[in-house]
């Protein structure tokens, strides 16, 4: 397989992105400039693999190592924490933004997926964007579904744009996060590559979809 | 949400209680690695076709214990009466890049020195090097193997401990990972050079377990590793 040139692989992430976020976009009555701190804010948020993520994951692995837990709920317990850590990094200033009201010109609903794709921008990029290796296009279509994953996960983290539906939202991001991380390295060695990647991009729609829904119903 | 947190909390006391992870390794009093052996092995896949056949040889010089795995690409120096490693390089291949990592251990620090080379030019030895970095590690206080003498230095453990625990220093991602080796009951095997007797160990790496065979005779020469996907299997020696 030919490997995507750089400049194809960055116009597939901002295309991704960009049909992520139309369906908020088009419903929000504001869109000001308040959504571009979220989407940054969003793209910072990747430093938290590094710097929270890693180091609890390693301190679980140590923590496992020689014990009677079956290696099924030693995956669970491992890769936990990708969905705890980057729901958290990703909906945090979006969350604090929609607590206090702080519009900035932008409609609350715009906040979680606007951090979403900003996170799932920043990730192909880390990953995919700038490997020096032959990548493919499996990986890069890969990719697209994962930031259109990320920007429904953080729309549905934040309720919607609703305060108090952080509370169910937020758990449910993180459980759907690790779940779908934990479906995929438990299947990696079983299944082909293509049906991987169609589950992968069959939850990727299912929750943007739900998350769409859920920005447009009322408390 | 209050059930939530509670949840959590009590998953997080039950990690930290389940494993104390002390370090146990301990090598048997009179036993050291050969001095000189030539070790061959099959490499065998999944479906038990045989790919290729690899050697691993010892050799004691004044230096201290040469090691080196052929199919590898690595070879590495231990100190011949405590088998701690002194230093080693290993070669693999990524992303169009041939890289040459090298290990250099000091009383207090353990380096690694990372070469890296475009593929079509790594035969060249005027070529540049792409990438040329050092980075290191301060050494555990307790007791660590080298990733690449893991396996071969298993034949100077002490057997009758039934389990292992220590760091595994991997030069790849200069890091040390926590590895609990799980020494089973005598079990008859049998490889390519015929049927014996041997101690089954379980390495256990968290969330990866391999398995490897030692000959229960001395010099307990390691019989079969099993990583998963690849298997050695001892032809002759």
């Amino acid at each position: 397989m030919e490997a995507v040139p750089y400049w194809m692989r960055f116009v597939v992430f901002l295309f991704a992105a960009s049909i992520a976020l139309t369906p908020f976009l088009i419903s929000s009555r504001k869109i000001g400039f308040g959504w571009l701190i979220s989407l940054f804010w969003g793209a910072v948020s990747l430093f938290s693999i590094h710097l929270l993520q890693v180091p609890l994951q390693n301190f679980l692995t140590s923590a496992i190592v020689g014990s009677n837990i079956p290696m099924w709920a030693r995956t669970a317990i491992v890769i936990f924490p990708s969905g705890l850590i980057q729901e958290i990094a990703k909906a945090v200033l979006p969350a604090i933004l929609i607590a206090t009201k702080a519009r900035l010109g932008t409609s609350s609903k715009l906040y979680g997926p606007a951090a979403g794709a900003g996170f799932g921008i920043a990730e192909a990029i880390w990953l995919v964007g700038l490997h020096p290796g032959a990548i493919g296009a499996v990986a890069i279509l890969e990719r697209f579904f994962v930031i259109i994953f990320h920007t429904g996960l953080t729309a549905l983290a934040v309720g919607g744009g609703k305060s108090k539906r952080i509370y169910w939202g937020l758990p449910a991001a993180i459980i759907i996060h690790a779940g779908l991380n934990y479906t995929a390295v438990s299947l990696i060695s079983t299944i082909d590559i293509w049906s991987l990647e169609i589950i992968i991009a069959a939850v990727s729609l299912a929750v943007w979809i739900v998350s769409i829904v859920i920005s447009k119903t009322k408390d | 949400m209050k059930e939530i947190i509670i949840i959590l909390l009590t998953i997080i006391v039950m990690i930290f209680t389940m494993n104390a992870g002390e370090n146990t390794l301990k090598f048997a009093e009179d036993h050291a690695l050969p001095e000189h052996d030539t070790l061959f092995y099959g490499l065998y896949d999944a479906s038990d076709i045989k790919l290729i056949e690899t050697i691993i040889v010892y050799d004691l010089t004044e230096e201290g214990v040469w090691i080196t795995d052929f199919i590898n690409e690595s070879e590495i120096l231990l100190d011949a009466v405590t088998l701690k490693p002194i230093s080693g390089s290993k070669m693999f291949h990524n992303a169009g890049q041939a890289i040459i990592i090298g290990t250099l251990v000091t009383e207090d620090s353990i380096y690694a020195h990372l070469l890296a080379k475009n593929e079509k030019d790594a035969a060249d030895s005027t070529a540049p090097f792409q990438h040329n970095e050092t980075r290191s590690l301060p050494i555990p206080k307790s007791a660590f193997l080298h990733n690449d003498q893991l396996l071969y230095s298993f034949p100077a453990i002490d057997f009758t401990q039934k389990r292992h625990d220590f760091k595994l220093f991997v030069p790849a991602s200069v890091s040390f990972i926590d590895v609990a080796a799980i020494i089973g009951k005598p079990e008859k095997i049998t490889t390519p050079a015929g049927e014996f007797e041997a101690y089954p160990v379980t390495f256990d790496f968290g969330t990866v377990k391999q398995k490897a065979w030692y000959e229960l005779e001395e010099p307990n020469r390691m019989l079969i590793y099993d990583n998963g996907t690849l298997q050695y299997r001892f032809e002759k020696g």
